[in-house]
């Protein structure tokens, strides 16, 4: 795979620098070192503390690239269940990988190395066990984009612009550099799944009627930053998911605990 | 408060009427008997007067799109729509009426999106209920409550984001009287538009959150784009015409000076209630996410001008429109321009004269000319032309690489000298405006012209006041 290459050698330096250990396993995972963040959102239980307090993240393994239909397919080959004429009513609303459009049910070969979208949570769920992975937590995911800092003004004029322009032929994983972390596509291409996807925005309650929304003027109450709008984006884009859902610009990569 | 638990009696009352078909007494008007689809439309056309008598259940299907599309020549942006345009569609129902709202999210959207009508009583005016990811559609249903003009937004974090690339309209409740019958109903809107890219800066131009968070605009247009009511899409009536404008604006940030230049509202139905309208109006403060509606006859026909009167905007960020009125001139209310004649206060012609003498020096060189006709470019050109010589889309033509200069100088001189008017082609696109005839000398117009020419991509000539002298139209009024 053409990006085993430079997440290897970013990832080892990093490694080096950070923690010392070999941190590409056969996967192309990149093993990301622990540390702490401010989350944009806390969760609802905790949302009576503040919410510019930071939260810790242990060390984790993530996946160097969203998942790719290639993958996907191998899985599928693999788990008949979650083929497109098999996958269980309640696991999928009726798009689920509609994109695999010939007699077979199976991923067209020009989009092979192309991420994986159309998949509902219980499929990339379902896709990472069989892995022996997880999907990563909200929290570790918007951990890996928060880079630490760095190159932040960039990333977030980057995510913009994707947002910005209607649908576009997606590229092969791993056509743009690295972050930091030597994590490839974060964003930029598609929105991924995240493990607890919805459980930020509380429903408004009797303590607190309407001000936990994420809706109008109220959504940015709660916020660390209501000036990042691109955060904004991301958390109302997963707000509005369900387990079935899927999503022509909706795709996923799969995490493992650090041990 | 009464009335409106009325309402509420009446719609619980209805909704057992239809499990148990249980005939019971109702509040009369607020019954629902049929059914029926709502009729949308698109930007200026308004949907047609209601004319039944009774409420009814009415259908709304409205789909989100995210499409690429014209802001202004040559600059298009991602607009995020309800229904394909900006505004969004225009909605018309009736005060009692339960409205059974369709959100559709279609596939091809990168974002989720909801609706908050103002016309809906109930947390979110419906936003709570209709978070909606691509691909997906909500459901919810209404009751319209109290009749008005009312705007509709998307209301999803980023929310001035999401109004900022266009997503909003309105939505009429017709009160239990309905409306009066009039000629023409035209739906306009009013938006800010924060683009990355100066105003005018050709090609796709994607959104800017430090300027949306300024509140510093590039373009403030009405429905969607500048130029979207002028020339062609102008809006017409004819003359002896009653015209009834249902004006909202969706902002995210400015209010709206709405004005139409030489015409007096007969009627202004202030923040779009149906009760009690203001009369003989020039200038109506249209609040962001609200709106108004106002009447007026067209009594002279001609091409009226509307504008936010915060009057940059109408200049040079595109919010301008027209309403061209046609029919025969009627003397006894408008006389057209009777005279023209040179206005010399006493003892300030040798002043002027003097001063102008004085102050202006000669060009000897082709480099002294530009560097003179700059400072008059700026005095008189730029207000129109720009400083950068792009003009005004819609407006005001080009003078930076323009087709009209390329060939002799002396159309540019005749302009300068006598003015134009009418239809006017210059690098494919057509204006159709007033420039007036500029009393400069000949020394003045060649160094403006010089300077013209010789920036911007424009071809270099120089022209001298001999030239002027040969080509002048109008004679100087201060120089005899």
């Amino acid at each position: 795979m053409k990006i085993r290459q430079p997440t290897f050698i970013s990832a080892l330096i990093l490694s080096t620098a950070l923690i010392s250990m070999a941190a590409v396993s056969a996967e192309d995972m990149v093993l990301v070192p622990g540390g702490s963040f401010t989350p944009f959102f806390l969760k609802k239980d905790n949302a009576d503390s503040s919410p510019a307090a930071a939260t810790a993240i242990n060390a984790f393994w993530l996946d160097a690239t969203p998942v790719t239909n290639r993958r996907f397919q191998a899985f599928v080959n693999k788990h008949p269940a979650w083929h497109k004429s098999n996958i269980r009513k309640i696991f999928t609303d009726s798009h689920y990988l509609a994109h695999w459009q010939n007699a077979q049910g199976s991923a067209d070969t020009a989009d092979l190395d192309k991420p994986v979208v159309n998949v509902s949570w219980f499929a990339a769920e379902a896709y990472c066990e069989a892995q022996d992975k997880r999907l990563p937590s909200t929290d570790e995911w918007e951990y890996t984009l928060a880079d630490n800092g760095r190159d932040q003004e960039n990333r977030q004029k980057q995510i913009i612009n994707w947002y910005s322009v209607p649908n576009q032929e997606l590229p092969a994983v791993g056509s743009k550099p690295a972050n930091g972390f030597g994590i490839f596509d974060l964003v930029g291409v598609i929105w991924e799944w995240t493990a607890d996807f919805n459980s930020y925005m509380a429903p408004p309650d009797s303590r607190n009627p309407g001000d936990k929304n994420l809706f109008c003027g109220s959504g940015s109450l709660n916020a660390s930053n209501p000036g990042d709008y691109a955060a904004f984006m991301r958390y109302s884009y997963r707000e509005s998911l369900k387990g079935n859902f899927t999503g022509r610009n909706l795709g996923f990569r799969c995490a493992k605990d650090a041990k | 408060m009464k009335k409106i638990r009325l309402f509420a009696l009446g719609a619980a009352l209805c909704m057992t009427g239809l499990t148990q078909a249980a005939p019971a007494p109702k509040a009369a008007g607020s019954k629902i008997s049929g059914q029926e689809i709502a009729i949308l439309t698109d930007a200026p056309a308004v949907p047609p007067r209601i004319t039944r008598k009774h409420a009814a259940k009415v259908i709304v299907n409205l789909e989100v799109k995210e499409v690429e599309g014209r802001l202004a020549d040559g600059v298009s942006y991602t607009f995020w729509t309800f229904g394909g345009k900006v505004p969004g569609k225009f909605i018309r129902i009736r005060e009692g009426d339960e409205v059974e709202f369709h959100l559709n999210n279609h596939p091809d959207n990168k974002m989720p999106h909801n609706i908050d009508l103002h016309a809906v009583t109930g947390p979110g005016g419906g936003a709570a209920a209709s978070l909606t990811a691509p691909g997906h559609s909500s459901v919810f249903s209404f009751k319209a409550l109290n009749p008005g003009l009312y705007v509709y937004h998307c209301a999803t974090a980023p929310v001035a984001m999401h109004v900022a690339n266009g997503m909003y309209g309105l939505i009429l409740v017709e009160p239990k009287a309905g409306m009066s019958k009039v000629d023409h109903e035209f739906y306009v809107m009013q938006g800010d538009f924060y683009t990355q890219g100066k105003n005018g800066e050709q090609g796709l131009q994607p959104f800017s959150m430090v300027k949306a968070i300024e509140e510093e605009p590039e373009y403030v247009v009405f429905n969607g784009a500048a130029g979207s009511l002028t020339g062609d899409n102008a809006l017409k009536a004819k003359k002896g015409d009653t015209v009834r404008l249902f004006v909202g604006v969706g902002g995210p940030n400015l209010t709206s000076s709405f004005h139409v230049i030489g015409e007096i509202f007969d009627k202004v139905h202030h923040e779009g209630n149906t009760a009690s309208p203001a009369k003989n109006i020039q200038t109506t403060m249209i609040p962001a996410g609200g709106a108004a509606y106002m009447e007026f006859k067209v009594n002279v026909p001609g091409t009226y001008i509307m504008v936010d009167h915060s009057l940059t905007r109408a200049f040079n960020k595109g919010a301008l429109g027209m309403l061209k009125v046609s029919g025969d001139e009627d003397k006894a209310i408008y006389s057209g321009k009777m005279t023209d004649e040179v206005y010399l206060p006493e003892g300030t012609s040798m002043r002027n004269t003097v001063a102008s003498q004085a102050q202006a020096p000669t060009a000897k060189t082709k480099a002294d000319r530009v560097k003179l006709g700059e400072g008059i470019y700026n005095t008189n050109c730029a207000a129109c032309h720009q400083t950068s010589g792009a003009g005004v889309p819609q407006a005001f033509p080009p003078l930076a690489k323009s087709d009209y200069l390329s060939g002799s100088t002396a159309p540019a001189i005749k302009a300068v000298t006598g003015g134009l008017q009418g239809k006017l082609v210059v690098n494919g696109n057509e204006y159709n405006g007033v420039m007036p005839s500029w009393s400069l000398n000949d020394e003045e117009v060649a160094n403006v012209l010089t300077y013209i020419y010789n920036s911007w991509g424009n071809g270099g000539d120089e022209v001298t006041p001999e030239d002027v002298k040969k080509h002048r139209i109008n004679p100087v009024k201060h120089e005899d």
